[in-house]
């Protein structure tokens, strides 16, 4: 668990007392969106693999929640940016292996179905909306407790009688070293849109000093993130 | 292989069962098995049997006996499993046993003596009272389990009898519950049922004595649901309490509100003398002062910087205040302590002012008018009455201002101790005027979606508490609270500060000055600028099928936006968000958006109001919430103009 990455352990054996690095195998975490228009609405699948902590901590989740279906109903009612209408899940039980989610969606916000202008946001799960790192200066080390690796994909399939106004752009920014980066890409092939992004975290532990590129690294995951594909009706 | 194993692990586990339970070896006691569905639904935990015995003897003397089985079906459920027993110097607590059983019913294990602890039962805040508690608990993890316990009290002073609700708490469910109340029958107790079916109840006299007994069978476990009443005002409670008492060595009646102030006036008697230099010193403090209103402001004042609260109660302590004159000592007391001085501070200039007894936070005061019990109240507060106004106050805040009680006590029906007895009255209750939160903001937005803003908002009313907390914390603190408050990125605060207007009906007005160099969000040629920069509401009441309870607002209030953004030269509106009007019994919502010059002006509305509704209207109230949530999500969106 979470509370127990610390460092350094000590193995208590009779004959050959030891000392064990307290560390998890690396967490992965793989998200695919399905996005289309159809009856009306823009919906699809959301489709997610996780392995390592967040595993854990989502198998913690539904336990506590009662059951898969409590877990799907509390989170389906909480939800305001995507309708949640059916899920699935896999390997709950099977400690090993990477959990399964599988949800069928809506999108949520109130447009015309006939608006002339659509503004959609491809990163529809796990949106970084707020910088955890607010305040000016830091005194202490940042501890992530663990580093990130996180995919994400989404294909949207553009509605009939529209087309592609404005896409964001592809970036990638990344922190010295290696420590960590943010690869975002996003293309038209006819009429797909595809979105990808990656964001890893090698490093968990970071000075003071590097603090301000830190908070500069959230501050445009953030504003990436909240980039908008924007398609426009075709005029007859 | 395995056919072995397993015909060996039978084998072994034949033995230990026999071992263990030895001659009750064939006694299968609540197997889990018998539990209809019905009983599970829902449920953490199931009451198979609950048998609460009372026996009055006399107006101070009684036994207590109550035997319960409880099954728990899981981990949830563990609160369940465990036996509280408060006791105080007046309950004597005879005798206690407990057991636990197997999913099967077979026994497991009694309940010994260092199962058993008995620990201080103080509460937070309180320093020292002779409040304890007995804590029995079976520590399995073995699901689903059923423990038993048996317990006897003899009371030796009593004040309030046991109450009898078969569904105390969420999550769990009663197959059969029973409570028997028993008197000799020169006695008199009241006797109130509140949602119990007329056939629940039986009387019979017998040897003497007058028996009262109640049965409730199959109450299935209730679910939590958002925005609604307490639980006990929707089950079956049955709630007896005496006529006359005897406590901790003092007498009194209780068969109206007016009796019972009598008795806490007799308790307050005497306990309101200050020592001749401290009241030459109030007078003196006030003596130019020749409005009331300000005399009693400053007193006030002077009581929150002289005093602290801290909670003592021992035995009658629970009810009688410490003398004023120790209060004025030691500098601290308790709620009852703490309004008593102040009446005694009060008194030294000749103002009158009157004890009442409240209902505080989920205590929700006197809500049986004709039906005096202790729980009806759990705060003291006072009461300063003007030719044309009330000034009540709560003398346990050293911040709050005179005359202002905040959501803690307002609106409900408290009981003032007066010369004449107890007398009910109600605090007042905030309108939605009254709890204002007004905010006007002028922002700068910069091309590349950077922004600057002033933000002046005037909190007022119950709003004031949204800031009220804050200005009591140094500068840095403030300011690290409103960065993670505000929660837009890339901010930086630049100056801000607070003008308190500490009246009855407070008010605060904050000033920010701040910039991010992230607000809008440019995706080439277009610039998306959020419109509601400060109040974004993102929660909807979560979706309930087959609400059971009523639907509950407790509290109105009043909020308006009005922000101008001046809009980066070079950019046109492509798609400007449309006005939004929602009206329901719940509530009103507006917003609006006009584009010119240059200038974008939002103006966003909601009015919240107080009420109870049938279960049936929830779904409406949800939508209203979540009509806002969507629209309250509204960007702007420029576009490049082509040069």
């Amino acid at each position: 668990p979470f509370r127990c990455l610390n460092g350094l352990g000590r193995l208590v054996k009779k004959d050959s007392p030891d000392e064990v690095e307290l560390t998890n195998p690396k967490p992965r975490s793989t998200t695919m969106v399905n996005i289309a228009f159809k009856d009306g609405k823009m919906g699809g699948r959301i489709l997610s693999n996780e392995t390592g902590l967040n595993a854990f901590d989502f198998r913690e989740t539904i336990r506590s929640s009662g059951s898969p279906k409590e877990y799907f109903e509390k989170m389906r009612d909480k939800s305001t940016e995507i309708q949640f209408i059916d899920y699935s899940f896999s390997n709950l039980d099977s400690l090993h292996l990477p959990v399964q989610k599988t949800y069928t969606v809506n999108l949520a916000d109130e447009s015309d179905a006939d608006a002339e202008m659509l503004y959609i946001s491809p990163v529809l799960v796990n949106r970084i909306t707020k910088n955890p790192f607010t305040a000016p200066t830091r005194k202490f080390p940042v501890d992530f407790g663990e580093t990130i690796n996180e995919t994400y994909q989404m294909n949207l399939v553009i509605p009939e009688g529209y087309a592609v106004e404005e896409l964001p752009k592809s970036a990638a920014f990344s922190l010295q070293d290696k420590a960590g980066s943010f690869i975002y890409r996003i293309e038209q092939s006819d009429n797909n849109i595809m979105c990808s992004l990656r964001l890893s975290l090698n490093k968990t532990i970071f000075v003071p000093t590097e603090y301000p590129i830190l908070q500069e690294f959230y501050n445009m995951i953030v504003a990436k993130e909240s980039e908008q594909i924007v398609l426009k009706k075709i005029s007859q | 292989m395995m056919s072995r194993k397993y015909f060996v692990a039978i084998g072994l586990s034949l033995i230990l069962a026999g071992s263990l339970s030895g001659k009750e070896k064939d006694q299968v006691v609540f197997p889990v098995a018998a539990i209809p569905e019905t009983m599970k639904k829902d449920a953490y935990a199931v009451c198979r049997e609950y048998r609460h015995e009372f026996e009055l003897t006399d107006y101070s003397k009684a036994v207590e006996k109550v035997y319960m089985a409880i099954t728990i079906l899981e981990e949830n459920g563990d609160q369940f499993g465990k036996l509280l027993l408060p006791y105080d110097k007046t309950k004597k607590i005879k005798s206690i046993s407990g057991k636990i059983y197997n999913e099967a019913g077979l026994p497991e294990e009694k309940l010994k003596n260092a199962g058993i602890q008995d620990v201080n039962y103080t509460s937070a805040g309180t320093i020292y009272d002779d409040l304890r508690l007995k804590l029995a608990d079976f520590k399995t993890t073995t699901y689903p389990y059923t423990v038993e316990y048996e317990y006897e009290i003899e009371h030796n002073g009593l004040i309030n009898y046991p109450d009898w609700q078969p569904i105390e708490a969420y999550r769990i469910s009663v197959e059969k519950s029973s409570f028997r109340v028993s008197f000799p029958e020169a006695l008199e107790i009241r006797i109130r049922e509140i949602n119990v079916p007329p056939s629940c109840q039986t009387r019979k006299n017998e040897n003497g004595k007058r028996i009262h007994e109640w049965k409730l069978d199959s109450v299935a476990a209730w679910k939590e649901e958002p925005m609604s009443p307490e639980l006990y005002t929707q089950t079956s409670r049955v709630i007896i309490a005496p006529t006359s008492f005897t406590y901790d060595g003092s007498s009194g009646k209780m068969t109206s509100w007016k009796e019972f102030g009598d008795w806490v006036a007799g308790l307050n008697q005497g306990r309101d003398q200050l020592p001749p230099q401290r009241q030459a010193e109030i007078r003196e403090l006030t003596g130019e002062i020749k409005d009331t209103t300000l005399a009693v402001n400053t007193l006030y004042q002077y009581m929150q910087k002289r005093t602290r609260y801290v909670g003592i109660q021992l035995g009658l302590g629970g009810y009688q205040p410490f003398p004023a004159e120790m209060v004025d000592r030691l500098g601290y007391g308790d709620c009852k302590a703490l309004s008593s001085y102040m009446k005694a501070l009060l008194n030294c200039v000749g103002i009158p002012s009157v004890y009442v007894l409240a209902g505080a936070g989920s205590n929700q005061g006197i809500i049986m008018t004709d039906f005096p019990t202790i729980s009806q109240n759990n705060h003291a507060i006072l009461c300063v009455p003007l030719r044309n106004d009330t000034i009540w106050l709560e003398c346990t805040s050293q911040t709050q201002p005179a005359g202002y009680l905040g959501t803690f006590v307002q609106g409900r029906k408290v009981l003032l101790i007066t010369p004449q007895g107890g007398k009910i009255a109600t605090t007042p209750l905030l309108k939605s005027d009254q709890n204002i939160q007004l905010r006007i903001a002028d922002v700068q937005i910069n091309p590349d979606g950077a922004m600057q803003t002033t933000v002046k908002t005037r909190y007022s009313g119950y709003q004031y508490d949204n800031v009220s907390s804050l200005l009591e914390q140094s500068q840095e603190d403030q300011k690290k609270e409103l960065l993670d408050d505000i929660g837009i990125p890339g901010l930086v605060i630049n100056s801000f500060g607070y003008e308190v207007k500490k009246e009855k009906i407070p008010e605060a007005t904050e000033q920010l000055a701040m910039n991010s160099t992230k607000y809008a969000t440019k995706t080439g040629t277009r610039l998306f600028i959020p419109m509601n920069m400060l109040n974004q509401r993102r929660s909807v009441p979560a979706k309930v099928e087959n609400r059971k309870m009523p639907v509950v607002q407790q509290y109105a209030y009043y909020d308006k936006d009005s922000i101008t953004f001046v809009l980066p030269k070079g950019y046109q509106a492509e798609t400007i968000p449309r006005s939004k009007v929602i009206s329901s019994e719940y509530g009103t919502y507006n917003s609006a958006i006009t584009v010119q010059d240059g200038r974008a002006v939002y103006v966003r509305e909601v009015k919240v109001n107080p009420g109870t509704w049938p279960k049936e209207n929830y779904q409406a109230l949800v939508d209203f919430y979540s009509g806002i949530v969507s629209n309250d999500k509204a960007k702007l969106v420029l576009k490049e103009q082509q040069p």
